[in-house]
């Protein structure tokens, strides 16, 4: 199922990933260029994410130079088996962007709230699934027939890293409630993936 | 990979990750302007 979603969803043509994969290799032996190669072919997806997640430019430019410096530090850790070099990236960015929204939480109870205001460089909300994925009209059909509830609670998880629990509590919505409507969605995104994908092969 | 925080589904962590990885590499890429592609950059040569 993994290998089905990656090859029905992914964007990305198998030359350049495997550009992107060489690139890694290269960088894992301290190659300079081929940092600049990934940092150019990348930093608007991990900028993109970064900023989805945080708001706010000043904090996207900061976690995005993290994640390119882990990229630099820790290359060797990237195995091909277990995906892309972009799900790679895009996952540490994820979770990179998370935790500095996270500490930004922690500082705001503290510190001058002002100095963290949201700062969205975008028209639309940028967490707003159905806008931040539009290239993709598969995946984008799959979302669009989720319910709206379901969509905004995926995006709630997804952008803010709430657990189920803070989602409750920040919405009010009982948790059993939230976790049978984030499963069902989840459920429901994989089965229409898959279904979308046996049609394409008939 | 590194991963189990933030999962969508921390009770089915393997299945919510199959989605989460399809969101992420279709979100709609941004551009930081020039002002900001340069100060990403100088602090990157700078480490």
């Amino acid at each position: 199922m993994s290998e089905i979603l990656s090859d029905t969803v992914c964007l990305s043509t198998s030359d350049e990933l495997i550009q992107l994969q060489n690139c890694v290799v290269a960088i894992g032996l301290h190659d300079e260029n081929a940092l600049q190669v990934l940092y150019d072919a990348t930093l608007s997806r991990v900028y993109g994410l970064a900023l989805r997640i945080t708001r706010n430019k000043q904090s996207a430019e900061e976690v995005t130079e993290d994640v390119f410096w882990q990229v630099w530090r820790n290359a060797r850790d990237f195995d091909p088996k277990r995906g892309s070099v972009i799900a790679w990236l895009l996952m540490m960015t994820r979770s990179r962007a998370l935790d500095y929204l996270r500490r930004q939480d922690l500082a705001e109870t503290s510190e001058e709230p002002e100095s963290l205001v949201s700062e969205v460089a975008l028209d639309e909300n940028p967490q707003d699934l159905l806008c931040a994925i539009q290239n993709n009209k598969l995946l984008n059909a799959a979302l669009l027939e989720l319910e709206p509830i379901q969509r905004q609670l995926i995006a709630m998880a997804f952008f803010r890293g709430l657990t189920h629990e803070e989602i409750t509590e920040f919405t009010g919505i009982a948790l059993g409630t939230v976790k049978s409507h984030i499963r069902r969605a989840l459920k429901r995104l994989q089965g229409i993936l898959a279904e979308h994908l046996a049609e394409g092969i008939q | 990979m590194m991963k189990k925080r933030y999962s969508l589904d921390p009770e089915n962590p393997k299945q919510a990750e199959q989605i989460e990885s399809a969101l992420l590499e279709n979100l709609e890429p941004i551009l930081p302007d020039s002002q900001q592609r340069a100060r990403i950059h100088q602090r990157l040569l700078k480490k």
